[in-house]
Order: C-alpha cells, then sequence, then structure tokens
C-alpha cells in the first residue's frame, strides 16, 4: 500500500519536473490574483494588509482547483487509470499518493504566496509558528479533499467548469479557519487561532477517513 | 415593513415555495407519463392535493397528450399517436 | 418511413402490464391520503402559529418564525441523513465487482432516494436561510449576521447544491450514483460542523432552542405549537419525497426509453439502407 503510494507520488512529481507546469503557471497565476486583487482594494495598504490572511487561502483555493483539474487531466489521457488499477495498484493508495503530491505542490505555491504577499503587502508574521501548523494542516486538508473531488469528475465532460463549483464550497470550512488562523498569526487579530487550526485538523483527519473508504467506488470504474 | 408584515410575508414566501415545488413535482411527473405513455389519467384518480392546478390539464387530458409528447420532443410512438386508447376520452 | 419499422415493438412494449404501469401516476391511494393529511396539516400549522400561539414576552410576534424555522432546518437535517444513509448503503451494496440483479434495483432505489432527499434538503435549507434572515431583521436587526452557524448552514447549501449539480451530469448511471453517493458523504461532513459549530464558537446566535436536557425555555401553547409544527412539515416533506422520487422513477424510464427508441431508429435506418442497396444492385 504505502510502495504504491510512494511510486505514485514519485511518477506525479516525475511528471511535474519535466512539464513544470505548478511552477510556470499555476505560480504565476497565483501571484497574478495577489497583483489583481491590488486593483480590487486601489491598493490601499492597510485594506490588503487586513485581508492578506484570507486573500493567502483564495489565492492558494483558485491554485489548489487547477493543480487538481491537472492532476487528473494526466490520468485522464490514454486510459492512464485504467491501466493503474490492472496494473493492481489499490484505489486507496493512488489517491494517497496523488494526494501527496498535489500537497507538495500547493506547499510551493503556497510558499511562494506567502512570499508575495511579505513583499507585495508588506504584512508582518506575529506568530510564525501558528502560520507554518495552519498552513501545512491546511494544505493537506484541502490537498485531500481537491484529489478526492479530482477523482468525482475525472472523465465528466464538463469537469473544467464543474470542479470549481464542487470543490470551493466543500472546502470553504478550510478556507475560514484556514484565513481566522492566518488572521491571528498575522496579528490582524484576537481570535483563537489554535481552536482554528484544530478545526483545520479536523478536516483534514475527515477527509482521509472518507477518502480512505471512498477510494474504491471512485476509481473503480472512472 | 411592519413586524406583522414581515412574518405574514415569511409564512407567504415559505408556503408558496413549498406549493410551487409541490406542482412542478406533480406536473413534471404528468409530462413524464405521458411521453412514456403512461399514466393516462382518469379526472376523478386525479391527486386530490393538487387542486390548484386542475385547470392546467386534469380533466382534458385525452387532446393534449400527443401534443404534449410532441413539443417534448420525444418518444410519440407511432405515425398515428391519437389513436392510443385513454380512458378519458368521450 | 424508418419510424415505421420500430413502430409494433415499441408499442406492444407500452400497452404490456410491465413495470412501467406501477408508476403510472405519481399518486397512489397512500399518498393521496398523506397528501389531504399534509394539506390539512398545513393550514390547522398557519393557524396556531400566526393566530392561536401567544406572542411572546421579549421577542413580542416576532416568534411565531420559530415555528418555520425550526422545523425548516429539522427536515432538512434529516434528509441530509437519508441522502447520507441511503448513499453509504449505496457504496456497501457496490462493492461487488457484479452486484446480482436484486442488488442492482437496491441500488437505483438508493440513489434516487438520494436524489429525492437532497433535494428536499436544499429546497428547506433555502427556506430555513430566508426565514431566519427575517426573523434575525425583526430581533437583532439585521438580515444576515457572518457568525458560525448561518455561514455554515450557508455552505451547506451551496455544498448540496454542487450534489444536485453533479447528479444532472450525463454520465453512466452507475458511476454517476456512485460518484454521488461518496459527494454526499463528504459533504455530510458539514452537517455536525453545523450543529456544534454554535458550541464552539459562541456568537450571537441564541442557543439550539430545543434540549432535551436543561430546563426548557419554550413552554406552554408555544411548545405544542412549536411541536405541532415539527410533525407537520415532516408529514408535507415525507409527501413531497415520496412524489418526488416517484418522478425520479419516471425519469429514469423516460432516459432508457429514449436510449430504446434512438437505437430502434438506427436500426430501422441501417435496414432501411440495406434494403436500398439491395435495390440498387437488382437494378
Amino acid at each position: 500500500m504505502w510502495r504504491d503510494a510512494w511510486l505514485i507520488f514519485r511518477k506525479d512529481l516525475m511528471i511535474e519536473r519535466r512539464a513544470r507546469i505548478t511552477l510556470t503557471q499555476i505560480v504565476p497565476t497565483v501571484l497574478l490574483i495577489l497583483v489583481v486583487f491590488a486593483f480590487a482594494f486601489d491598493a490601499n495598504a492597510s485594506l490588503l494588509g487586513a485581508g492578506a490572511g484570507g486573500l493567502y487561502w483564495v489565492a492558494l483555493l483558485f491554485g489548489g482547483v487547477l493543480g487538481a483539474k491537472r492532476s487528473f487531466d494526466i490520468e485522464a489521457e490514454g486510459g492512464n487509470l485504467d491501466a493503474l488499477r490492472m496494473g493492481g495498484l489499490e484505489p486507496a493508495a493512488v489517491l494517497c499518493g496523488k494526494a501527496a503530491a498535489l500537497a507538495v505542490q500547493l506547499a510551493v505555491i503556497g510558499t511562494a504566496t506567502v512570499a508575495g504577499l511579505l513583499i507585495l503587502y508588506s504584512v508582518t508574521v506575529d506568530d510564525w509558528l501558528l502560520l507554518v501548523v495552519a498552513a501545512v494542516t491546511g494544505t493537506a486538508a484541502f490537498a485531500v479533499c481537491a484529489t478526492l473531488y479530482g477523482a468525482m469528475t475525472v472523465g465528466l465532460r464538463s469537469a473544467d467548469t464543474l470542479l470549481p463549483l464542487l470543490l470551493i464550497p466543500v472546502a470553504a470550512p478550510v478556507l475560514l479557519a484556514g484565513t481566522r488562523a492566518f488572521d491571528v498569526a498575522l496579528g490582524n487579530s484576537a481570535d483563537q487561532g489554535w481552536s482554528w487550526t484544530a478545526l483545520l485538523a479536523v478536516v483534514l483527519v475527515t477527509y482521509i477517513a472518507v477518502g480512505w473508504a471512498a477510494a474504491g467506488p471512485l476509481l473503480e470504474d472512472a | 415593513m411592519t413586524d406583522a408584515g414581515t412574518i405574514i410575508s415569511g409564512y407567504g414566501l415559505t408556503f408558496a415555495a413549498v406549493a410551487g415545488y409541490a406542482a412542478w413535482v406533480l406536473l413534471r411527473g404528468r409530462a413524464l407519463g405521458h411521453r412514456l405513455g403512461i399514466g393516462q389519467m382518469t379526472p376523478d384518480s386525479a391527486p386530490p392535493v393538487e387542486r390548484p392546478d386542475e385547470g392546467a390539464g386534469g380533466t382534458e387530458r385525452g387532446p393534449h397528450g400527443p401534443q404534449l409528447a410532441r413539443t417534448v420532443g420525444c418518444s410519440v410512438t407511432g405515425p398515428d399517436p391519437d389513436s392510443r386508447t385513454d380512458p378519458s376520452q368521450p | 418511413m424508418p419510424a415505421t419499422a420500430a413502430e409494433p415493438d415499441l408499442r406492444s412494449s407500452k400497452n404490456s402490464p410491465s413495470p412501467i404501469a406501477g408508476a403510472a401516476m405519481t399518486g397512489t391511494i397512500a399518498t393521496r391520503v398523506l397528501g389531504v393529511v399534509a394539506l390539512a396539516a398545513a393550514v390547522v400549522m398557519a393557524l396556531l402559529a400566526l393566530w392561536v400561539s401567544p406572542p411572546e414576552r421579549v421577542q413580542g410576534d416576532a416568534v411565531r418564525f420559530m415555528y418555520l424555522h425550526l422545523p425548516s432546518i429539522w427536515v432538512a437535517y434529516g434528509a441530509f441523513v437519508l441522502t447520507a444513509a441511503a448513499s453509504a448503503r449505496l457504496l456497501w451494496l457496490s462493492r461487488a465487482t457484479s452486484p446480482s440483479g436484486r442488488a442492482e434495483r437496491s441500488i437505483r432505489r438508493l440513489d434516487r432516494t438520494a436524489g429525492a432527499a437532497s433535494e428536499l434538503g436544499v429546497l428547506f435549507t433555502a427556506l430555513t436561510l430566508v426565514t431566519g434572515s427575517l426573523w434575525g431583521n425583526l430581533t437583532w436587526g439585521t438580515y444576515w449576521q457572518w457568525d458560525a452557524r448561518l455561514t455554515t448552514t450557508v455552505l451547506l447549501f451551496v455544498t448540496y447544491l454542487g450534489y444536485l449539480a453533479l447528479r444532472r451530469l450525463p454520465a453512466e448511471p452507475r458511476q454517476r450514483a456512485r460518484r454521488a453517493a461518496v459527494m454526499a458523504l463528504i459533504a455530510v461532513v458539514n452537517l455536525p460542523i453545523v450543529h456544534y459549530s454554535v458550541n464552539w464558537w459562541r456568537t450571537l446566535h441564541q442557543e439550539a432552542s430545543l434540549s432535551l436536557t436543561s430546563d426548557r425555555e419554550i413552554t406552554g401553547e408555544m411548545y405544542w405549537t412549536l411541536m405541532y409544527s415539527l410533525a407537520a412539515v415532516t408529514v408535507i416533506a415525507l409527501w413531497l419525497g415520496v412524489h418526488r422520487y416517484r418522478v425520479l422513477r419516471l425519469e429514469d424510464l423516460a432516459e432508457e426509453d429514449a436510449i430504446a427508441h434512438l437505437l430502434q431508429e438506427r436500426r430501422a435506418e441501417s435496414a432501411d439502407r440495406v434494403r436500398s442497396d439491395e435495390s440498387a444492385v437488382t437494378r
């Protein structure tokens, strides 16, 4: 099981290393979102700083939708999923490997976004530990969720438009909790940052459990 | 708006929404029944709760049936769908 | 004419007492009785809630929204739980690579149950949000508060809108049923979050109004009106659900019918072509 997951994980990252879709297309898109938001708020530094925590997660959300779509596009071509199944790989292992690979790519996107926020929005970080823990937990939860929904829509004709509609509402708890935790970490609010991070962890564990149970039926005849 | 007005409009909105959904479900059931050439209802077999929309096609089912099927654009079974037996037709 | 070749076959299948005949209408005697009960219950509920029950000490007449708001969310929760239960059972039954005919039929039934229930859930969640914001406007002075409970309820609403969108997409029925079932299980994760969020993050929203353990604050006529409304709205929702289920069944049949019709048309067309080819050869 873990060996299979590791294989898929390495395969996905190797494809990314060759194609560099995340690095050359998704990361610039996400940075573009930060610039566009500055237009929306008329480059008002205090407004931008106050909304920075939420902007991080909004940007990551859109990057994640693109990433999840890409992650399953490479499987939809040429009946790759069928081949993986014929090869005797466990469905749960396939999803696990893909989620891990997506999480790594999302982490790259997230790091670039934080850098963008620090430079473009001139935010300061009060609590790095909270920021990093919340970011890692939230990113992992979102990656698992996005992988599940990517598998759910793979092969559907309108997957491009359906995926964001399905993913954004379900990922909203991640967005909400992540934003609140980031607001605390960035010193924008006195909320209970760690409670919201705990919620992120609860969501992560729940998605993993559901994904574990759902992998078989999702991939069996995808 | 006054308190009473808000409350009345809230209740009105809710009951209208539920009634609208019910009407949609029942009418869709009838349309699909026609489309499949089944569910030719005699006037007295119509479900009692849908009285409000009875005028929309409850009693004079026969002549409308094939036309409805044609406008829905589906399985009219033969070149002459009117020849199907219909209990509500005189 | 291609249609003539298809005619006799289809027609005989129409007139025979096939399983289709059972779904002839979406009403049966039982549901008609249920429908009358539901209608009467709704009228009585309006009378009780708007006229018989007294105004509350603090909120005044605004409390009358409670008799709409709480039953709505109760039905919505119930519908989503039913959706999840049917989905879980569906996934359990479809473990086998080639399910038996009986399991196959249960799977279709469970899929329709989930479809009908989720639609009702979306309707009643929408009603909860509307009545809640009107109520909120009277008691809090604002239509909307961004507190945890309201926010998670609106999320629940859009999540299931997405679920309905996934169900609408054309796909192979078995696959669609499974994918929708998986999504329903993920979406139901939101239910406990909505329910307990009021305890996790205590904000403006009042505590859950009904509690079995603590002393109840709603007493007397108000309490009984609320209990009655819960029962009445449940009956109405049941009636709606049964009919929606049957319409979904008709939709499935219509889909099969359309496919069969297309197939027959194609067959007739190719037979026609063969015939004209033959006549060309003899000529």
